[in-house]
């Protein structure tokens, strides 16, 4: 996760923030150049009638001369309009009749034929000007005189008025944005009010409450929330049965335990040095199973760990490690009377693995048969490939486990026989998930002649 | 006294029945559920030690089905599982204490001990009538403060009449709780202790009469 989650409502408000503001700016542009052409349209209708009211006083003399009777009523027209100044010239062939002579003319309104007429912007005086160049021609009775009438304003009223249009509509156009952000706003706030519940409930839950979600939520965020009730089950399910694991646990140590310590007080009681004695062997016998029963749990919690490291697998020899586990119970096989005895193929097996996790695998099993078979019993470890997997069995011609138990004999701390003081009910659970984190599984079946039992780890071979 | 000891895992079971033998209580071990109540219920056990653990029936169950028929023999419950579900489970079963294993051969010893006073509605360590006092503590008995040796027998008929005081205990009552499975005492034993008896309380004011038919009833005089 980020530094700084983005807010949802934020990123709303930008998202739509942003496209707004692009149009409104485009908006504006068209504002501005319609209302410029219409304060054009309106101002030149204006500057025509003043300059056709003044070609109209525009006389040719008897002896062929201009003049110009100058309608000051036209000019007044114009200058009624604000601060705004008014400027005309009349020239005939290029030349000032009357007029300021300044004021710019164009090439168009140089060449215009009578009758003709243009508009133009221009700076005079500093300041920018809109012309009207009327080009006519006055007759008198021999000949025809051409000549230009220009009549120039300056444009403070376009502009204001132009000014005005964009403001009033940039006006507009802010209060709309406006509005639609804290509509927005608003929205999604009370759009999210669920949440906020939701968010509330959660938090006022105790931390082992792993019940499902059941408040009413938008639909959007349902999948959301199934998800979290699924993880949640999950959660829950795993808790479970690690308390129950952990009640076993603890159950199964604290028994033994218990033996100690009223073993030992019991000594310290007595005067009898045999019954002493008795009593101190048996707190040494359940401080050995309690022993045994703490390695277990600890084997069980490193194949946990392992469980998420399976990256760490080394390529190693079945055969090899079978071959020297086994050996390692020679001794003890003799002296207990038990038949003890390895069989493999030529070769070997190779396997990706936890090499030791694999020899406790194969110790646990053999010490399974010595516990549980009687004197003079055979007991074989074999190795070998069958096909993609690596297969390692023990098999033993002791009492067995009669068919319908033998699934739930891998499950932790179920013993087949629950007066059974020494056994933790771990050993075969811990076989079955070292076979488990190998990829693999552990069966048991009956031995030969359905006599005993035959404990098979069967995991993929390397290829 | 007779006490029950209901415990799967045996060298424990022996361990606390050792310790309660060494102070003269008859105990019985059964290792499941399902003997547990049958023995409950044809014997007149003083105290229980229950294991919640235990193959088959469990502890809770057995609990359950004893105070169903109206047993209501003190039970002491031993539990691994050191929740406070369980435990309360346990106590509104109608168990009457509990212990955590592992625990102290002491300190289940005196629960035991207080379990059993509360059941006769007794707070104090020492019973006393007429001019005797019994320590249930370090089963030591008194007259008039000085002590007096009691033969094994006698001390545990003392004590069952002593927690009875002015009730009617049968001889057979008397008989079982001196008893273990494979024990048996006569009648005729019973009698022969209680005479014996008699003959020392009479200094402390203290008469045991006989009501025919019925039993004995201990009484001040």
């Amino acid at each position: 996760m980020s530094a700084h989650p983005a807010s949802l409502k934020r990123r709303l408000v930008l998202w739509l923030l942003a496209p707004l503001i692009g149009l409104s700016v485009l908006i504006l542009a068209h504002v501005y150049l319609s209302a410029q052409e219409m304060a054009d349209r309106v101002y030149d209708r204006v500057l025509r009638g003043s300059g056709l009211a003044i070609a109209e006083r525009v006389v040719v003399t008897d002896d062929g001369q201009i003049e110009v009777d100058l309608p000051y009523v036209a000019l007044e027209m114009l200058t009624s309009a604000a601060q705004d100044r008014v400027y005309y010239r009349v020239d005939s062939d290029e030349t000032l009749i009357t007029g300021y002579d300044d004021l710019p003319t164009s090439d168009a309104s140089r060449s215009l034929a009578p009758g003709q007429s243009t508009v133009y912007d221009a700076t005079y005086r500093g300041a920018p000007i809109r012309v009207i160049a009327l080009a006519g021609a006055s007759t008198s009775v021999q000949r025809s005189v051409p000549f230009t009438v220009y009549v120039a304003e300056t444009t403070q009223s376009r502009r204001n008025l132009v000014l005005q249009m964009l403001l009033s509509s940039a006006g507009r156009l802010g209060a709309t944005i406006v509005a639609a952000l804290l509509i927005v706003w608003l929205g999604v706030n009370w759009g999210l009010r669920p949440l906020a519940r939701l968010e509330g409930a959660l938090g006022r839950r105790s931390p082992d409450d792993l019940r499902s979600i059941r408040h009413d939520v938008p639909r959007e965020v349902q999948r959301l929330v199934g998800a979290i009730n699924e993880l949640m089950a999950r959660l829950a399910a795993a808790l479970e049965s690690q308390k129950r694991f952990t009640g076993n646990a603890s159950h199964q140590l604290r028994t033994p335990l218990s033996v100690v310590k009223a073993q030992l007080e019991l000594a310290s009681r007595e005067k009898n040095p045999k019954q002493m004695r008795k009593a101190i062997e048996e707190a040494q016998r359940a401080t050995r199973h309690s022993e045994r029963l703490v390695e277990q749990l600890l084997l069980l919690a490193r194949v946990d760990a392992e469980g998420g490291a399976a990256g760490s697998f080394e390529a190693f020899d079945l055969v090899d490690l079978a071959r020297e586990t086994t050996s390692d119970f020679a001794a003890s096989s003799l002296k207990r009377k038990f038949d003890l005895g390895f069989e493999a193929e030529d070769g070997s097996v190779t396997v990706l693995g936890r090499r030791a996790l694999l020899a406790e695998a194969l110790k646990n099993l053999i010490e399974n048969a010595m516990t549980y078979c009687p004197e003079n019993s055979r007991i074989t470890v074999r190795v070998r490939k069958d096909g993609h997997e690596a297969v390692l069995e023990v098999e033993d011609n002791g009492p067995g486990i009669p068919a319908d138990r033998r699934e739930e004999m891998s499950e932790r701390f179920v013993r087949l026989n629950e007066h059974d003081a020494d056994g933790s009910g771990l050993g075969l659970a811990i076989v079955r998930e070292v076979a488990v984190l190998h990829g693999g599984d552990l069966l048991l079946t009956g031995g030969k002649r359905n006599k005993g039992l035959c404990a098979r780890i069967t995991i993929p071979a390397d290829r | 006294m007779r006490v029950l000891v209901v415990e799967d895992t045996k060298s424990l079971a022996e361990a606390i029945s050792q310790a309660l033998r060494g102070w003269d209580y008859a105990v019985d071990m059964v290792g499941n559920g399902e003997d547990a109540e049958v023995a409950a219920l044809a014997f007149p056990y003083d105290a229980i030690i229950l294991d919640l653990n235990l193959p088959g029936m469990d502890g809770l169950e057995v609990l359950a089905r004893l105070r169903e028929r109206g047993s209501d023999i003190p039970v002491l419950i031993l539990t691994a599982r050191d929740t406070l579900d369980e435990r309360v489970n346990g106590l509104d079963l109608g168990a009457d204490d509990y212990l955590t294993k592992p625990f102290e051969i002491t300190e289940l010893e005196a629960r035991i001990r207080a379990i059993i006073r509360r059941s006769h509605g007794r707070k104090h360590a020492i019973l006393r009538a007429g001019r005797i006092a019994f320590h249930t503590v370090h089963r030591s008995v008194e007259i008039d403060e000085r002590a007096i040796n009691l033969p094994r027998r006698e001390m545990l008929l003392l004590e069952a009449l002593l927690y009875r005081t002015g009730k009617i205990v049968s001889k057979d009552q008397l008989a079982e709780s001196m008893t273990e499975f494979d024990g048996e005492l006569s009648s005729s034993a019973i009698e022969l202790y209680i005479s014996r008896l008699r003959k020392r309380l009479a200094p402390a004011d203290l008469a045991i009469r006989a009501v025919r038919g019925l039993g004995y009833v201990l009484e001040e005089t």
